[in-house]
């Protein structure tokens, strides 16, 4: 089977713009959750969030009114893909005529689309209404995608997964397949997502989110925090990568996806469409889960979250279970929801590269009912670790997981000892 | 300056101010060249630069002789505003 590689890694995220400051945060064991400055939240029940503040110089080679036109989910999606196509050692344009992309987002331009109603209901024919009027034609879940597809010259396949917080992985997923049948030979991944009101409200309303950082598999934990950025990886078949001497970063060797087809936000309490996903990604990768050497869950942390996703990794590695090494990066930067994925496989390939596994932040006592071994502190060491999984469980049941297997370029064969179990 | 001039610099300035395209200076619009070409305008920006003509100079072109031409470059917009005023505000 053609073997898919991950030649670029890019970032947005509350630590700031880039892979460089998220890895920084991540393994002091630090977090970027604050008070929320980006719109009002004084009507709800927690004021904090990952929110990213600072400058993403997106779209600075676009035409003035076309840079004007991007909502500021499109902003962080072109900045991560920026930083990943030139991490890769591309340029934009020939090299991605014939490219895919495939980008997960939960909200999209949200956020401008709904500061329009304010501004109509006070004076229609304001400027600012007038103004938002043209802002909103950003807000559709394709406008990541489709900024990114123009900015890189990419023709397409340019595909767009809407499964909310399993969104991006699921674009893996479907990028893999693309880069495995031929479809195309070098693929941007990604995910953005944006703050916004609705979602904002939304898990306030739901109370699901923590009125302090959130504390990932912690005993007590009240809930998540949001966030907000964007993750993007370049992907590209081992022939093309080999062909223009690109140094492979990993190898995404599989994904699985699954539906819990259980409830419209809860997950299924024993995790059996969590464990179904990565079962199906690990058998995609053709890999036992005993070769398995760390997990970046998705580690919500709220209560039901954290609880089913212990039982799904209880179910796919048996009584390994509890000694997995766990982490989860949304302690460090929050939820970002349809982005999570993607800047959570950035991680997970940076954790398989440095050889470590980042601490996952928050107080508390671990939960005996979420008995996960859970990096806390420091990070932890892992010298020798080929397979890291990553896995994402979204609203309406959606559920996906992906494979990431340590290459080293060093050896003629990566697969020396990576080989299916 | 002549009518003209004046004019010129107010159609930039509702180029910019209209279609809030922040960080642009006027005076960097140049004459000729398509305005659509050379700052991304796309559409909906020239439905509202229309719109914005308009109301600045109590015109009527919407539907009344507008075609894409006419906006084509900041020299088509003037010269385009200029027969619209001579039309409907004559000897104003």
């Amino acid at each position: 089977m053609t073997r898919v590689f991950v030649t670029g890694l890019g970032a947005v995220s509350p630590c700031g713009m880039g892979v460089a400051p998220l890895w920084k945060t991540a393994r002091a064991g630090a977090h970027a959750i604050r008070e929320l400055e980006l719109f009002d939240p004084s009507d709800q029940r927690t004021r904090l969030a990952g929110e990213f503040s600072g400058e993403t110089h997106a779209g600075r080679d676009l035409l003035p009114a076309a840079r004007r036109r991007l909502s500021r989910t499109d902003r962080f999606a072109l900045a991560a893909a920026r930083e990943a196509v030139d991490h890769a050692g591309l340029d934009s344009g020939a090299p991605w005529r014939n490219a895919g992309v495939f980008f997960g987002t939960s909200t999209g331009g949200m956020q401008e689309g709904e500061q329009l109603y304010p501004d109509v209901v006070t004076d229609a024919r304001g400027a600012a209404a007038r103004r938002r009027f043209l802002d909103c034609l950003a807000q559709p879940l394709g406008s990541p995608a489709e900024a990114v597809a123009r900015a890189l010259g990419a023709r397409g396949p340019v595909e767009t997964s809407a499964a909310a917080c399993a969104a991006s992985t699921q674009a893996l997923e479907v990028a893999l397949g693309s880069l495995r049948e031929g479809e195309v030979q070098l693929a941007l991944v990604g995910g953005a997502d944006g703050l916004c009101r609705l979602t904002y409200g939304g898990f306030n309303s739901l109370r699901a989110v923590s009125p302090m950082p959130s504390r990932p598999f912690r005993q007590g934990r009240e809930g998540l925090s949001l966030g907000e950025g964007a993750g993007a990886l370049v992907l590209e078949t081992e022939e093309h990568a080999r062909a223009r001497g690109a140094t492979p970063l990993a190898e995404l060797a599989g994904a699985g996806t699954s539906c819990d087809a259980y409830h419209m936000t809860a997950p299924q309490p024993e995790g059996r469409g969590a464990a179904l996903a990565m079962s199906r990604a690990l058998a995609d990768a053709e890999l036992s889960p005993a070769r398995v050497d760390f997990v970046n869950a998705h580690g919500t942390g709220t209560p039901h979250n954290d609880a089913a996703e212990w039982n799904a990794l209880r179910e796919v590695f048996g009584e390994r279970a509890g000694r997995v090494p766990v982490t989860s990066t949304k302690g460090v930067v929050g939820h970002l929801l349809g982005a999570c994925g993607a800047l959570e496989a950035v991680v997970t390939v940076l954790c398989l590269r440095e050889g470590e596994v980042h601490p996952t932040p928050g107080q508390g006592e671990p939960d005996p009912e979420a008995a996960v071994d859970l990096v806390v502190g420091a990070p932890r060491s892992l010298r020798g670790a080929r397979v890291g999984v990553t896995v994402n469980l979204a609203f309406g049941g959606a559920n996906a997981a992906a494979v990431f297997r340590r290459v080293d370029v060093a050896s003629d064969d990566p697969l020396d000892d990576g080989g299916a179990a | 300056m002549t009518d003209t001039e004046t004019l010129r610099g107010q159609i930039k300035q509702i180029i910019v101010e209209r279609l809030f395209i922040d960080g642009l200076d006027p005076a960097d619009i140049e004459d000729d060249a398509p305005i659509g070409e050379q700052l991304g305008l796309d559409s909906m920006d020239f439905l509202e630069l229309a719109v914005g003509l308009e109301q600045t100079f109590k015109l009527e072109i919407v539907g009344k002789g507008l075609e894409p031409d006419s906006l084509r470059s900041v020299d088509a917009l003037v010269a385009f505003v200029e027969e619209k005023l001579a039309e409907q505000h004559p000897g104003s």
